[in-house]
């Protein structure tokens, strides 16, 4: 009886502990998984020059970050920033101004203004829409999964205290079985 | 110069012979990760910061191959006078002393 109730305590810290293992997964699943796509949004919101000259650099550093959740969280964060700073710098710099036969007919100027004002206007509505629903969703998934690792680590704490209470128990009573005898 | 830029040419003058990830230079200057780009991008316009893409076969090592970061021939010592200028120039005060009062000898 005593062994039956040792091996049950100990099943039981194993699942818990399976248990603790597996949420711990998934939260660090679900914030890999939101950072990916935010870091992809940002990518997405940058003139195709500059995604092309720093998309893959991104993905690069985001998957070096796999092990480290809240690092991961403030790269995509200043991403966003760095985004909306290298646009505007794109837009400003010579090396990527137009052509100088533009510059000489005022029809083509003002066709050429309208992309540099949607991409800011794409950036302004993103940083309003997506980036404000994914920080939502960061500061919600964080709280909440912390919460489940201080309850997986509640739990599994409970659940020893209480075995080994079972366990004393069973000797105690054991004991003064044998003593009555 | 900003306060970021001084930090990351620090993280940059730190090792002349070291090539660096975005990140790791991100950490050495104390700053957020992510927000060193724009500063990595004025330095490379200026000619001072020159990178290259790793030479790594990624299915072998199991990851993307990432970018570093270095300072060029010209970078360097412009690096290290414009962090000397500005350590200079915090050592300078910023008010002259007053002049002391002179006494006069009757």
């Amino acid at each position: 009886m005593t062994l039956l109730l040792i091996v049950s305590g100990v099943v039981i810290a194993f699942v818990l502990a399976l248990l603790r293992a597996l949420a711990l997964d998934e939260v660090r699943g679900r914030i890999q998984r939101r950072v990916e796509a935010s870091v992809e949004a940002t990518i997405s919101s940058l003139p195709p020059e500059l995604q092309e000259e720093w998309a893959e650099e991104w993905r690069a550093e985001l998957a070096a970050m796999k092990s480290m959740p809240l690092s991961a969280i403030t790269f995509a964060r200043g991403l966003r920033e760095t985004a909306a700073q290298l646009a505007s710098a794109s837009e400003l710099s010579p090396a990527r101004a137009r052509p100088a036969a533009d510059r000489r007919s005022p029809g083509k100027r003002i066709g050429q203004m309208a992309p540099r004002l949607s991409a800011r206007r794409v950036l302004a509505s993103l940083d309003r829409w997506s980036y404000g629903f994914l920080d939502r969703w960061f500061y919600w998934i964080l709280p909440s999964g912390l919460v489940l690792i201080v309850l997986a680590y509640l739990l599994l704490g409970i659940s020893f205290l209480v075995a080994a209470a079972l366990v004393v128990a069973l000797i105690v009573l054991n004991l003064l079985l044998l003593d009555e005898r | 110069m900003t306060i970021q830029t001084l930090k990351v040419l620090s993280g940059l003058t730190s090792d002349l012979d070291r090539e660096w990830y975005g990140l790791e230079l991100s950490k050495r200057s104390d700053l957020k990760p992510g927000t060193i780009y724009p500063i990595l991008d004025r330095l490379l316009k200026a000619g001072w910061v020159e990178r290259r893409w790793e030479e790594i076969d990624p299915v072998a090592e199991g990851r993307p191959r990432r970018r570093l970061y270095r300072l060029t021939r010209v970078g360097a010592p412009a690096a290290k006078a414009a962090l000397e200028e500005q350590l200079a120039a915090l050592d300078q005060p910023r008010f002259s002393p007053a002049p002391e009062p002179k006494l006069g000898l009757a």
